[in-house]
């Protein structure tokens, strides 16, 4: 015990910068966590650093220079598209927006999942009852059928394509959300925040969100692949926009010019492959992440 | 319960499912290559029926069964279009151009037994004429209708109100048998015509299965000699790579609407013949250059640079025909100038010296000269500084070429200063707006028939709708030219077929330089068949036809040859492209489910 005068905004600092030294140590422990983040790391760097590897030109289809669904050559690595344009520039560029929708519509989903699960499992009464319904009934929807529904009602775009995704992908957050939110309620210290007066708001943003959050994390890092594959299908079917690059929308235009009758793996393998690597890096991130936070997990291995 | 347990038991039920979906691949061809004691001619469509009453069918999949089930007083040539004896032997027109007299061959029987007279035909044509929705159906035709009699068996009298000598020959109206017909208590109900049908023509649809098969029987009474295949059968394919790939097993016969990378790989097939025939098709765009009805209302909320011909011609100056017809059909077609493609080559016009040449450069000047100036954003504007010139694109989402095609122009169109704003739309939802007037530019596409009336007559005043609430679909791009129209009543009753086609050409050079539609290309049909299932197929036209797409007869079918069947051992590459798909698959499908039970596994411990 140090009677130095400490202030609490100090100390809380430093517990977290420890709890934090903690968690890292324990996902550093998990070699497909860090496999897994390895991976996404390149993955980012490249899809970051598209623009200055190739230029934007590479996508232009009146500047394109290859020849028609070309076979790898020295030029172009992985063969070229219908147009003439270069596979590997596609699939690079692809990344960005494959990632970017992906990525948004996690954070959109996330978002109303914790607030309808926080706020479910701490107001709870009628309010509780119907949201949990709520969140059943979107839950038990066919997704894939909802988002082509969806789709083809509101038209097609990067905004609604974000929009379905995150509309049919957010219940699960809230049910894991709400029944953390009913454990973290039960504990002794939220009774006595709420003795000495804190309001709903309070207990909700200072007690209970924090203590959830870890858990959204892991949650979070697991909807992003299936939040990626469920753009790729879309593209793939067809009902994304076709004017801007995705690995579905690569897909899609193989698929509908022949590729498959013509041979031309290397106009499907790498938009494929890359869909495969991105999310096997998301979901090794994720399950390290899990184990971190729930330390019931970790004593398995 | 034991996660380790659970991993296994979904590790064997993956494995399992893997080694039957490869056993099911491997089976399929072989299991398809039954012996038949009927000779089939297996033909791809991914078209559902429409209506088998042939007098209001719209569907490619419903022609193609009306032409084989019915006949025509006159069939189109196989070599030239040029109608030639079908039912009728002979005919003559009367001075004034208003009354026909057919002659109706004789012994011609239905289907099913009972001869073929004048007064099938009188009720045919009366159906058109008093039958008021299939009167309304085909106003354009029946509109001008006066009578029709059989005063005997072989004499068939039709009357007009005014003269129309190539409409009377190359409309195709389908005789059907009037003892049948008589006891339909509405003829004009889409369901009226009942399976299986009874006709005239080579074959007669049986049967019908949605989404599984369309079969017509050979009707061995026909009177140009019976078919060479006993049944026709359409199968359906919701992909053409499958189609191309059943091409390639032998388990289809036909197969059309291919993509030049499918012609490609069907080439290198031994047993498959490709042919790429000139087309009747054109891909086109409508620039929305003000929507009117009939008296003048305007309506919709096209651009208003639209309306000024500078705009329509710059844009269209700045297109590489060449180049799309290169890269999006990989050269199987031709650059277009207007509506009637090249394989009409008596109606076709070439642009002469009104062609308008690629020219990025040019199309800026225009736009200069006329005050469209550049913004800061580098879009130009209005010449009074006012709106941007921002147009909307709507394509068919459905169609990758157009989405291409799309790329294409909007780069070229950047360069004018233009913005574009496309967007991807439903065929259904495209035609609504296009319909309403609530669009810039909009692709279109039409095939087009030998009689070039029907095309041109979408472009005349007449046919501009009467209300704004974009029901009335008859006039393709609200154009309306008392010029052009007075050229269009000129060529629909003239009997010289050089002045005719003079004025038709004059009219198709008046909608080019006016550019209400900018005419992209005009497409080839893409087609293979088994070479070792069948022979002696007609083309038509008789240079460099096509077999699919055939008009008023379908002559590739009625002369089609069952040729002496071998079968090749051996399987197929693409059964072990599928075998490795479906373990690839699997796999996967394995390894998510086992890391998504363990997780839950875990969490319920």
């Amino acid at each position: 015990m140090t009677t130095t005068t400490v202030s609490p905004r100090a100390l809380r600092r430093a517990r977290r910068r420890q709890s934090l030294a903690r968690s890292w140590a324990a996902y550093r422990a998990q070699r497909t966590g860090m496999v897994g983040l390895v991976l996404l790391g390149v993955i980012v760097v490249l899809a970051l650093a598209a623009p200055v590897l190739v230029p934007e030109s590479a996508l232009s289809v009146t500047q394109a220079t290859g020849g028609r669904m070309a076979p790898p050559s020295a030029d172009f690595p992985l063969g070229t598209d219908e147009t003439g344009r270069s596979i590997l520039a596609l699939t690079l560029w692809g990344s960005r927006l494959s990632l970017l929708i992906g990525l948004t519509a996690t954070v959109v989903a996330i978002v109303i999942g914790t607030a309808v699960g926080i706020t479910s499992g701490h107001i709870g009464g009628w309010y509780g009852w119907v949201a949990l319904r709520l969140s059943d009934w979107f839950m038990v929807l066919p997704s894939l059928v909802v988002a082509i529904a969806l789709l083809a009602v509101l038209g097609r775009s990067m905004a609604t394509t974000i929009t379905v995704i995150a509309l049919v992908s957010w219940p699960g957050t809230t049910r894991l959300v709400r029944a953390q939110t009913l454990t973290v309620q039960s504990r002794p210290y939220l009774e006595r925040a709420k003795a000495l007066g804190a309001g709903h708001w309070h207990q909700m943003t200072k007690h209970i969100l924090p203590n959830v959050l870890p858990l959204v994390l892991a949650s979070a890092t697991l909807l992003v692949p299936s939040a990626i594959l469920m753009e790729s299908s879309l593209a793939w079917l067809g009902l994304g926009d076709p004017s801007v690059v995705s690995w579905g929308s690569i897909l899609n235009r193989a698929s509908d010019s022949g590729a498959v009758s013509a041979h031309a793996w290397w106009y499907l393998l790498p938009p494929g492959l890359a869909i495969l690597v991105v999310v096997l890096a998301f979901m090794m991130c994720g399950r390290a992440l899990e184990a971190v936070f729930n330390p019931r997990l970790r004593g398995e291995r | 319960m034991n996660p380790h347990a659970l991993t296994r038991r979904c590790l064997s039920a993956a494995v399992a499912l893997t080694l039957s979906a490869g056993a099911l691949a491997v089976a399929a061809p072989g299991a398809a290559a039954q012996e038949d004691e009927v000779d089939t001619l297996l033909i791809a469509t991914d078209q559902e029926v429409d209506t088998f009453n042939p007098f209001k069918r719209r569907f490619v999949i419903t022609y193609n069964t009306s032409i084989m089930t019915y006949e025509t007083l006159t069939r189109m040539g196989a070599d030239d279009y040029e109608p030639e004896p079908g039912l009728a032997t002979e005919w003559e027109e009367s001075e004034d151009g208003l009354t026909w007299t057919f002659t109706i061959r004789e012994g011609v029987e239905w289907s099913d037994g009972e001869p073929l007279t004048a007064q099938d035909v009188a009720y045919t044509y009366g159906l058109l004429i008093e039958n008021q929705a299939i009167h309304d159906w085909n106003i354009d035709f029946a509109g001008n209708l006066v009578g029709a009699e059989a005063p005997d068996d072989a004499t068939f009298v039709l009357t007009l109100a005014e003269p129309a000598p190539a409409e009377v020959l190359s409309r195709e109206v389908f005789v059907v048998p009037e003892h049948i017909w008589s006891t339909y208590p509405d003829p004009s109900a889409d369901d009226a015509n009942q399976l299986p049908l009874v006709g005239s023509g080579p074959f007669q649809v049986t049967e019908y299965e949605t989404g599984e098969f369309l079969r017509l029987e050979a009707n061995e009474r026909y009177w140009d000699g019976a078919p060479g295949f006993d049944e026709v059968v359409f199968d359906y394919y919701a992909e053409t790579d499958a189609a191309v790939a059943a091409l390639e097993a032998g388990e289809v016969d036909i197969v059309n609407g291919l993509n030049p990378a499918q012609i490609q790989a069907l080439e290198s097939q031994d047993h498959v013949t490709v042919n790429n025939a000139q087309g009747r098709r054109y891909v086109s765009l409508t620039l929305n250059h003000g929507t009117v009805t009939q008296d003048g209302t305007e309506f919709g909320n096209g651009h208003p640079a639209l309306k000024d011909p500078v705009v329509r011609t710059a844009l269209h100056t700045a297109i590489d025909k060449q180049a799309l017809v290169d890269t999006v059909l990989d050269g199987n077609g031709d650059p277009a100038t207007s509506l009637i493609p090249s394989i009409f080559e008596q109606w076709h016009w070439d642009g002469g010296d009104d062609l308008v040449e690629f020219d990025i450069d040019a199309a800026n000047r225009m736009l200069d000269e006329a005050g469209y100036a550049r913004g800061e954003d580098g879009v130009r504007t209005m010449p009074d500084g006012g709106e941007r010139l921002s147009f909307r694109f709507y394509h068919h989402a459905d169609n990758t070429d157009y989405a291409t095609i799309v790329d294409f122009l909007t780069e070229w169109w950047t360069e004018l200063g233009i913005e574009i704003k496309a967007e991807p739309i439903e065929q259904g939802a495209l035609n609504d707006r296009a319909y309403l007037g609530e669009f810039d530019i909009a692709f279109s596409g039409w095939g087009v028939g030998p009689n070039p009336t029907e095309q041109l007559g979408m472009h005349t005043c007449s046919v501009l709708p009467t209300l704004t609430d974009g029901s009335e679909r008859s006039s393709e791009n609200s154009y309306c030219n008392p010029e052009f129209d007075a050229l269009h009543e000129q060529q629909k009753v003239e009997s010289d077929p050089a002045a005719r086609a003079e004025l038709v050409k004059q009219q198709q050079q008046l909608l080019y330089t006016d550019t209400p539609v900018i005419w992209l290309y005009y497409q080839n049909v893409l087609e293979a068949y088994n070479h070792d299932k069948i022979t002696d197929m007609r083309v038509q036209p008789a240079d460099g036809g096509m077999i699919t797409g055939q008009q008023g007869f379908a002559w590739s079918y009625f002369t089609a040859q069952p040729a002496a069947a071998e079968d090749e051992g051996g399987t197929p590459a693409w059964v072990w492209i599928a075998v490795a798909a479906a373990v690839v698959v699997a796999a996967a499908g394995a390894i998510v489910f086992v890391l998504q039970r363990r997780k839950t596994a875990d969490e319920r411990e």
